[in-house]
């Protein structure tokens, strides 16, 4: 008798571990965080995450792209993510996503939108913002003014927020006065 | 960044985006390398941590409507997660009630291939002693059915 007692309590302590875990697996589905997805891409199926791309041509482009979802149209749509305390999207944000579509275009050969989504992670929030992407000769000429810069034979530009240079390893040598 | 076969030297898109951040930063990175601050190396670690919860968590429609996310890591483009979504997709995602077994058994999946990913045995002993407790449950229930 006194065996069978133990036998149900370990067997009710299963059962709940069980529901435990259940319950746990149930509620990440449901937490906020989970849904982000803006409705352009409802529908859609995933067709590439966290690959890694590289185009032909003279001025070869390496992209991570983070996720590139395929619409009913065929084409790709591009999603990055970012972890920031604003939310907000940068500049940075749409050259990085228009570099992916030239890198992700030049390997498949499938074409990807004008468009794309910067998801960005402030706190446990995950918030989808659509911004329009470069064009291909644009971000080529970025590329191009890239290696002038570096072979020397451009001149950089001031930075259009000197708020950035307070967080910058390179002030010092930048603005020696400070 | 890297060179093709033709010897090219290919810019990353994140080199490339740092043209939209500071162009003088690109020079000063380019030829010195990046000095993180202490804040800027919390802040990569949190995204690559983020970045990997990202690339293998899936929002609940795309796991109603995509190839299995615990399998398409392991197997890539090949056609076994699909292979594994036939049956629930010819009955289960036919209901609701379906749809949402389909989903916490997915979310179960998922934990338990992270959980894997970090320490293959862990999940194993939790297996195994689950299934000792239910079989102790089932023999517990057979005793008390038979008095």
């Amino acid at each position: 008798m006194f065996a069978d007692a133990w036998l149900l309590i370990l067997a009710c302590a299963a059962l709940v571990a069980t529901a435990f875990v259940v319950w746990r697996a149930a509620c990440s589905c449901r937490s906020p965080a989970a849904d982000w997805t803006p409705r352009e891409l409802r529908g859609a199926t995933l067709a590439y995450v966290e690959s890694k791309f590289r185009s032909a041509g003279d001025t070869p482009i390496v992209a991570n792209v983070d996720r590139g979802y395929r619409g009913h149209h065929g084409r790709i749509t591009l999603v990055e993510l970012k972890t920031r305390r604003t939310d907000r999207t940068y500049l940075s944000d749409v050259i990085e996503l228009s570099a992916q579509r030239l890198a992700l275009e030049g390997t498949t050969g499938e074409q990807v939108d004008s468009f794309g989504f910067v998801v960005v992670q402030s706190g446990l929030r995950h918030r989808p913002h659509r911004v329009r992407l470069m064009t291909r000769h644009s971000t080529l000429d970025l590329a191009l003014r890239r290696a002038s810069l570096l072979n020397g034979e451009a001149l950089p530009r001031p930075v259009s927020n000197r708020k950035l240079c307070a967080s910058c390893a390179y002030r010092g040598r930048c603005h020696p006065k400070g | 960044m890297g060179c093709n076969s033709t010897g090219k030297k290919a810019v990353s898109a994140s080199a490339l985006a740092q043209m939209g951040v500071c162009e003088r930063l690109v020079i000063f990175e380019h030829f010195d390398g990046k000095h993180p601050t202490p804040a800027q190396q919390d802040a990569l670690q949190r995204g690559l941590r983020a970045h990997r919860r990202f690339a293998s968590c899936r929002t609940p429609i795309e796991a109603r409507a995509g190839p299995c996310g615990a399998a398409t890591p392991d197997f890539g483009e090949r056609p076994e997660p699909q292979v594994l979504w036939l049956l629930p997709d010819r009955t289960l995602r036919l209901s609701r009630a379906g749809r949402r077994l389909m989903l916490t058994c997915y979310c179960l999946v998922l934990s338990l291939s992270r959980s894997m990913k970090r320490s293959p045995t862990r999940p194993l002993v939790a297996l195994l002693a689950l299934a000792w407790l239910a079989m102790l449950c089932l023999g517990s229930l057979e005793a008390v059915l038979v008095r």
